[in-house]
């Protein structure tokens, strides 16, 4: 044998170690698991088969969602997300792709997602998670994240369903309530009315000043008043119209003729925000004069607006 | 003299937006910038754009890195994960 000839063998058996080194690794790897696509020759061409099943699938069942919804590995990382999603987040799919979910969040709301990816390791969880969004409304999202199995790769399906406006609902029926209790602890009179006039909340004490249910009722109709010290311009329904229109009176001297037994009161009446800066009613208050006398100082009666006082 | 630096190029072959290929890009990124920062040039090939250049470095199984420069060439298939895996097999130490 020349030397020639035992060096290309030498080369051969290199070649073929080289090439079983290969095959092995690539079996190795694909038992596994460690790859979700192989390359196959069909009719001499190559082509590309994705094992356990084609992204495409899931992803188009995703952008039909109407929540934002995102497919993460088991790393957290982004493998796919919706556009109400990507719109919410504001980025695009291509530049969160590959990136961890919770770093496309403000600090604290990613700590409240990678709690929830860890909590829901076997079963589906949620939580209720806020984004703030500098002077605008924060926003509200119910997230959910199941653990689901995307062709090779176990990961999570997480969700964020908008839920902004319940607990805002939720927030003013609290503040309601809140206000009711006040209303009713109060020993004057208190009636609050919508923007037309008409009263749609009175507490016990108001039977002073109107003697019958005045809910349902305009209160200029069943609570005339007579201002003391006054032009005269000015009657019950000018004061709600005023207070309606932004400008709030405090401490107005008023007779209410029609009341069953007090009839000397001191008026105040504020503006009614419920939520924002629309007014959406007003609320009067009516102490009896003579309680509140030794509270007033010797002026009769004062008004923040400049045009009754 | 100054040594001359040889030639360093990666190619990552992926398949799409398959988890693996996203996976395997995301972490080939970081143990770059953490651990060869500016050392190597890295190609990413879609195979499914184009399939037949799978048959320049008989890739069978995606995702595949390929360390093509300095040669031998090596190749490492998954999706890059354990990188202590990914540095031994690009012999940092030898060729650095």
């Amino acid at each position: 044998m020349t030397r020639d000839s035992s060096s290309d063998k030498d080369l051969l058996v290199a070649d073929l170690r080289l090439r079983l080194a290969d095959a092995e690794e690539t079996l190795r790897a694909i038992r596994e698991n460690e790859v979700d696509a192989l390359v196959m020759r069909v009719h001499l061409d190559d082509e590309i088969f994705t094992i356990g099943g084609d992204p495409e699938s899931y992803r188009a069942f995703m952008e039909v969602m109407e929540p934002g919804a995102a497919a993460l590995d088991g790393c957290g990382r982004v493998l796919y997300a919706n556009s109400t999603l990507t719109q919410l987040l504001g980025t695009s799919l291509t530049q969160l792709q590959g990136e961890l979910l919770v770093d496309a969040f403000a600090a604290d709301t990613g700590r409240e997602i990678g709690h929830l990816l860890k909590e829901a390791h076997t079963t589906r969880q949620s939580r209720e998670i806020r984004l703030p969004r500098g002077e605008q409304v924060d926003l509200y999202f119910m997230a959910m994240a199941s653990p689901v199995q995307f062709g090779t790769t176990s990961g999570h399906a997480v969700t964020f369903a908008n839920v902004t406006e319940r607990v805002l609902n939720e927030g003013a029926e609290q503040r309601e309530h809140a206000a009711r209790a006040v209303i009713d602890s109060a020993n004057e009179a208190v009636l609050v009315c919508d923007r037309n006039g008409i009263i749609t909340h009175a507490n016990a004490a108001a039977s002073t000043v109107y003697d019958g249910n005045p809910i349902g009722q305009v209160f200029a109709d069943i609570i005339p008043l007579l201002f003391r010290d006054t032009t005269g311009l000015m009657q019950a329904d000018d004061m709600i119209a005023m207070v309606i229109a932004g400008t709030p009176v405090r401490g107005i001297e008023a007779t209410a003729v029609n009341a069953p037994k007090v009839k000397d009161y001191l008026v105040s009446a504020a503006p009614l925000k419920v939520s924002g800066d629309r007014i959406s009613g007003a609320v009067v208050t009516m102490v009896d004069l003579l309680t509140a006398r030794p509270l007033k100082s010797s002026k009769s009666f004062s008004c923040v607006n400049s045009t009754i006082a | 003299m100054m040594p001359v630096k040889s030639p360093r190029k990666l190619i990552l072959y992926v398949a799409g937006q398959t988890p693996k290929s996203l996976a395997a890009i995301a972490n080939l990124e970081r143990i770059c910038a953490e651990h060869l920062p500016g050392q190597y040039a890295v190609e990413v090939i879609d195979l499914r754009k184009n399939p037949k250049l799978a048959r320049e470095h008989s890739i069978v199984a995606i995702p595949t890195l390929v360390r093509e420069l300095p040669v031998p060439l090596r190749k490492l298939i998954g999706d890059l994960s354990d990188t202590h895996k990914v540095l031994v097999n690009l012999k940092i130490s030898d060729s650095a």
